[in-house]
């Protein structure tokens, strides 16, 4: 069952977009197996505390991605195959590298200062 | 409203009481229906119970006075009681007249504990919006009356055994050729 | 579904009355989570009580097209701030009660609620604290066995944890034909449970809207809400000048 213990609600942005995150980022990750079983619209609703309609948006987009199938009654199931995690994993990447030019780009900072920023505080996150 | 759980309703401990298991209210005395849920029924009865007592009592005051309405008619002729000539008594409902009179006001304390119970739904919590949302139609309105009709009709009952027995009485003590 | 058409109260007094609601124009449908919002005085508990046949209204309300009468009064439910239960009973008296008259009340939830809460079942209610007081009075509303809970500030009085509780175990034994109308001030704890929220002011619907679209649009209920009720946010400064 994909776990939502780690799951905090932010503020920024629709529910239903930060729900879909959260399942993504497990998916990128390798942490949700193929067939695994995600929790119920009920259950989840419960669980975070937030309207069965939201639950209901975030599965459906999902579905039309792919990334979920839901069967007979509430069950819903991952599918995760090879090119649905790469895909996927570019997907987030791009979203958050964006994300970050945007912002930096913002400042007015140049190319150089920011790639150079970047590598800094890659090293230093190693440990 | 009969079957099964009338025995819960009241062993609930709903009475001001503590510890009251309530299971003796079987058979016919089901508070829960004369009066509204919870309502604390026994300082009501007892104080129609003791308008009832004191107005019967009272009402025997209707002795003397019968027995001086037959005293009127006689007189002493050479030591012995002998009827008047032409003697009337007074009527029956001339002398029981006065004698009710405590019986009124326990109709008029019953009239006022329908009202009473109307306003318990208004106390402590607003219960009359759980009454008004029943199914049931004259819900409200039966448990606001119920027990005090039930407590007029057994006053209104004590009340003709009374007079049928007084008038009894009257036809005994007054001869048949004095009454009016 | 319940329908709730041109609907109006007005209180009649020395300068012409006052119209508490005008114009209620609100369909409920089965299933749905609705918050109803505004200001202290804007109509929200007279619409509730009109709803419910407390008092009387122009205009109409339709349950499944028909008017709300004895046979069908007892597919609505409610709870009050000002609580409906009989504070001398015990809420088993009170379960009691419920069975009797209505013949749809939800055992298995009575038991799961009140072991969740952990409420006394043999003490008699008005030795409760006011917080299970109101978890009681909610209970009872989610017990009877109704297809629209009207719910008028369950929650005053009560912790935090408390509602964030019941909000959680309010949406996970729901049944999808169940529907929640909700009235509270409590907006920002509010907002994710409820799929809609509809706003009076002064006694007119002033707002109506999927919580959905308003996520979409990055916008708050707060900020909605504010909206639509003219708030001014520099009315402080502006008088502190």
């Amino acid at each position: 069952m994909v776990s939502f213990e780690d799951f905090i609600l932010g503020e920024d942005r629709p529910i239903y977009l930060q729900i879909i995150r959260h399942i993504k980022q497990k998916i990128a990750a390798g942490a949700i197996e193929d067939q695994e079983e995600i929790p119920s619209r009920r259950a989840l609703s419960a669980l975070l505390g937030v309207n069965p309609n939201t639950i209901q948006k975030a599965y459906h987009i999902l579905e039309e991605e792919g990334v979920i199938v839901s069967r007979s009654g509430a069950m819903s199931y991952a599918h995760v195959d090879a090119g649905t995690v790469e895909r996927i994993r570019r997907e987030l990447m791009t979203e958050d590298t964006k994300a970050w030019v945007i912002a930096i780009k913002r400042l007015g900072v140049s190319r150089e200062e920011a790639f150079g920023l970047a590598e800094d505080i890659w090293e230093a996150e190693r440990k | 409203m009969t079957e099964t759980d009338e025995r819960s309703l009241c062993g609930g401990g709903h009475s001001k009481q503590k510890g009251r298991t309530g299971g003796k209210q079987a058979g016919l005395w089901k508070p829960e229906i004369y009066f509204p849920p919870g309502y604390g029924y026994e300082e009501e009865r007892n104080a129609a119970i003791l308008l009832m007592g004191l107005g019967t009592g009272l009402s025997l005051l209707f002795f003397m006075s019968l027995h001086q309405a037959a005293e009127v008619l006689y007189e002493y002729r050479d030591g012995e009681r002998v009827l008047r000539e032409g003697a009337v008594a007074a009527s029956f409902g001339k002398l029981v007249s006065g004698h009710w009179g405590l019986y009124v006001p326990l109709f008029l304390f019953l009239t006022a504990m329908m009202v009473y119970h109307y306003i318990y739904y208004f106390r402590g919590t607003r219960s009359i919006y759980l009454m008004r949302r029943l199914p049931g139609r004259w819900t409200v309105l039966k448990s606001c009356v119920a027990g005090p009709l039930l407590g007029m009709g057994l006053a209104a009952a004590a009340l003709t055994l009374l007079y049928l027995t007084y008038y009894g009485l009257y036809l005994l003590v007054i001869p048949v050729g004095c009454r009016p | 579904m319940l329908e709730i058409r041109g609907l109006g109260k007005r209180y009649y007094g020395k300068l012409g009355g006052v119209e508490a609601l005008k114009d209620i124009d609100l369909t409920l449908r089965q299933g749905e989570i609705v918050g109803l919002f505004g200001e202290n005085g804007a109509g929200k508990t007279t619409l509730l009580k009109s709803i419910l046949g407390f008092q009387s209204y122009e205009g109409k309300v339709l349950l499944d097209g028909e008017r709300i009468h004895h046979g069908n009064i007892g597919r609505l439910s409610f709870a009050t701030c000002e609580h409906s239960f009989f504070p001398n009973l015990t809420p088993l008296s009170h379960r009691d009660f419920y069975r009797l008259h209505f013949g749809t009340f939800r055992e298995k939830r009575f038991d799961t609620l009140m072991d969740f809460f952990e409420l006394p079942r043999r003490e008699a209610l008005k030795g409760y604290s006011t917080g299970q007081k109101n978890q009681f009075e909610v209970i009872l509303a989610l017990c009877q066995g109704a297809d629209y809970i009207l719910m008028d500030e369950p929650f005053a009085g009560n912790d935090i944890f408390n509602r964030e509780d019941f909000y959680k175990m309010l949406l996970g034994i729901l049944e999808p034909q169940e529907s929640i109308l909700l009235s509270t001030h409590l907006i920002e704890e509010v907002e994710k449970i409820v799929g809609r929220a509809v706003v009076l002011r002064k006694g007119r619907i002033v707002g109506d809207v999927s919580t959905l679209e308003l996520q979409e649009q990055g916008r708050t209920l707060t900020d909605y809400m504010k909206e639509t009720c003219g708030y001014r946010p520099d009315r402080v400064s502006k008088a502190l000048v």
